[in-house]
Formats: structure tokens, sequence, C-alpha cells
């Protein structure tokens, strides 16, 4: 636990709702900032929002055994919920303001970074590209290690359709690394030539 | 098995999915198959990228403050639904912009009065204002609230000089032509702030002849930092 949960905790009381949440916060704005395509800003009105919206079911969450993943569950919804309302609005494809955010993300693969950090950088990108719910299977999974089974019900999703998300959302993402996989099948190649004539 | 057989049974194999039996098959084909190697290769590699990722963090002190706003929502009453805010514009019968970001300022009390006042009169004397830290990148969200569908409404949004868009910073004025659907319409500007001071962030709606210009003050305070920001939140 860390120094501000443990002060939360010791401040507020054990069974406060800043001592119930205070651990689990850190872990909600991790996921949440995947959810919303790695925007700082849209992560934080995500875990505040649903802060807010949980605050008077202290009791209720006092009860829970395994909150962390009820957490993640209620938190998806108001994502999803939010998404859905954002896309019902005209503006929220608004070419002009979308094509520049487009052509600054283009501008910011800057040419001194690293191989590995570009790879990350394009997988970021490639995630951006996907749609909310391929993202959100793809981060839990993926990244957070939540297995199919446990997702079915965190997402109240059947599982077939969790997979089907998951495979196409890695087959775009495979898609975007394909071309960077070249040099590592030159090096292999080299690496034959050289032991075939030694 | 064959290739096509692999393919699809290859992520399902991947992740464990699969049954004792078919999973024997998938590894006996792999094995001998060079093409589908590669394949795993690949799947494996972006399984491996995917898992080494940089976790990012949130910002110093966001869980002591998002913790706070949201008792502070609740104990004062503070939190104003934004239903209030939409029924207060259309019996006003005005299109109302509502101008808001994630850290509102302090007087989120008197938003519904602030509100009004914008939306029955020409010159606001009363305007919101949202402080900005130095280089902080900030969402402002500018929701268009109309009592009905409009066609055809002109937005113009002109930045003042202490900010610029984040993404495109010679940007000074987007002008563009849409059309409003009855109820909330979201736009959200991401913001940085370049100079400290005080500027007007003005957002002009034309429609049929005529304009109403709203207006929304973005002070860069050199004694702010983001440790300081205020800390009670509006939802909506």
């Amino acid at each position: 636990m860390s120094l501000i949960s443990s002060w939360l905790r010791l401040l507020h009381g054990p069974g406060s709702f800043e001592g119930l949440m205070a651990s689990h916060v850190e872990y909600l704005y991790r996921v949440a900032y995947r959810f919303c395509g790695n925007n700082q800003a849209d992560a934080e009105d995500l875990v505040q929002d649903l802060l807010i919206k949980l605050y008077p079911r202290v009791e209720e969450i006092r009860a829970l055994e395994h909150l962390r993943p009820w957490l993640v569950r209620v938190m998806y919804r108001q994502f999803i919920d939010q998404v859905r309302r954002n896309k019902r609005s005209p503006l929220y494809g608004a070419d002009d303001v979308m094509k520049l955010e487009i052509a600054a993300d283009e501008g910011q693969t800057a040419a001194s970074l690293l191989e590995q950090e570009r790879l990350q950088h394009q997988l970021l990108t490639a995630m951006n590209a996907l749609n909310e719910e391929q993202r959100a299977v793809v981060s839990l999974h993926d990244i957070e290690g939540y297995t199919l089974q446990e997702l079915e019900d965190m997402l109240e999703t059947p599982i077939g359709t969790l997979k089907s998300r998951l495979h196409r959302a890695r087959a775009k993402l495979r898609g975007v690394l394909e071309p960077f996989a070249g040099p590592e099948r030159d090096t292999d190649s080299e690496e034959e030539k050289w032991t075939a004539s030694n | 098995m064959d290739c096509k057989q692999l393919i699809v049974l290859l992520e399902d194999y991947l992740d464990g999915q699969l049954g004792e039996v078919e999973a024997a098959d998938c590894s006996n084909h792999i094995q001998g198959c060079n093409v589908c190697r590669d394949r795993v290769r690949g799947a494996q590699r972006l399984r491996s990228m995917l898992r080494t990722l940089p976790r990012t963090g949130p910002r110093f002190g966001f869980v002591a403050q998002s913790l706070a706003a949201a008792r502070a929502a609740h104990r004062d009453g503070r939190r104003l639904s934004f239903t209030g805010a939409i029924g207060m514009a259309l019996s006003l019968g005005l299109v109302a912009v509502v101008l808001m970001h994630e850290w509102p300022a302090q007087h989120t009390d008197t938003r519904e009065t602030t509100l009004a006042s914008k939306a029955g009169a020409s010159e606001q004397t009363n305007m919101q204002f949202v402080n900005v830290s130095m280089l902080e990148h900030r969402n402002v969200r500018l929701v268009f609230d109309v009592p009905r569908d409009l066609d055809q409404v002109k937005l113009k949004i002109e930045l003042p000089d202490n900010v610029v868009l984040a993404k495109s910073k010679s940007t000074r004025q987007l002008l563009w032509q849409t059309n409003l659907s009855k109820g909330s319409n979201v736009l959200t500007l991401p913001i940085q702030a370049v100079g400290y001071g005080e500027g007007v962030l003005s957002t002009v709606l034309i429609h049929n002849g005529g304009q109403k210009t709203f207006r929304l003050r973005l002070v860069t305070d050199p004694d702010s930092t983001m440790i300081e920001k205020p800390t009670n939140v509006l939802t909506i």
C-alpha cells in the first residue's frame, strides 16, 4: 500500500470511503488511462466521476469481498455509457479538431526515439484506433492480466463476444507491428548465413 | 491440421483456451511449419509488448484530490446535476453554452446563476474562469446545449494569447459549420498554457442571422501549481 493510501486510511478510518478506495484509485486510473486511449484528462474525468458516483454507496462497497473487479466493472459501464452519449453529439467527431489531433500524433513520433519506444508509440497509437470495447478487453486481458472467464463476469459480456473482440483487436495491432518486424527477421537470416559460412 | 485451421485456433491456443487434443494438434503443426512458427512468434511478440507497455500512473496528488472531491461533492450538496443546467437553458428558450472542465474553479455553487445570466445577457460580467498551470495540458469542455435541432450553425472559437491548442500550437482560431442536436453537444478543446496572465476564450455561435458570444476566462497564475488546483468538482 502506498504512503498516500496508508495516510488516507489513517486519517479517515479503514471503513471510510477514502480508507476503502485509496489503494484502488491509482489502479483505476491506470485502467481508465488505457480505456481512454492514453488520454490523461479523460482518464482523470472517468475516475473522478466514478468516485463521485460511488461515494453514497460506501455501505455496499464495504460489504464487497472482491472490490477491485467490481470497481473495474462499474467504471467500464460508466465508460461505455459516456462513449455512447458522446457519440450522439454531432461535435464528437468534428473534422477540424480530429484532423488537428491526428496530424499532431504523427508529428509526435520523433525520429530520435529509440526503436522500442517507437514500437510502443506505434502500438499505443494503434490501440487508440481500436473501438472502445476492443480497447477495454485488450487492456484488461492482455495488459492487466484478467482471464476471459473473469472478464465475462466483470464486463457482463459472453465469453464468445469477448474472444471475438480480442481476436479482432489483436489482428489490428499485429498489422501495425508487422512493418517493424523486418529488421528482426533480417538479423535472424544474417545469423543463419554467418552460421552456415562458419 | 493445416495452416488455415491453425490460424483459426491460434489465439485460443496461445491463450490456453483449447482442450488437450486440439492444443497438441496445434503444437505438432507449428513444429513442422515455418510459416505458422512466424505467426506464433508475431502473436507472442504482440502479447509481450502489451505486457511491457509503460504503466502510466496518475499525476502527483490525484488520489487524494479525487477522493476529497468525491466527499466534497456530496457533503456540501454542491454537485449540480447537468439536467438542472439543461432545464435552466431550456426554460430561457435560448441557445446556451456551458463551459466546463475537469477541475472547475471554486465558484461551482454559483454555476446555475452564472449560466442563467449568460444565457440571458448579451454581455457577461460574471464570467466563469479556469486556472491553468504553466505548460499544463488541460481539456476544456464546451457543452453546447440547445433546445431543438439546429442546422448549419457556424461556430467560431478564438483562443487568448496565454494558451495554445495542445496539439496545434499555431492555431489561434477554429471556425466551422455543423448541425447541433437537441440537448447537449460536447466539444473538448485540449489546451496548454504558454504565458502568464489572463485571457478570454471566446465562442461565437451564429445561426439564422443571429449570433451569441460566450466567454471563459483562462488564468495562468505564476503561483499556481498542479497541487494547488481547486479540488471541488462539478460533474455533468
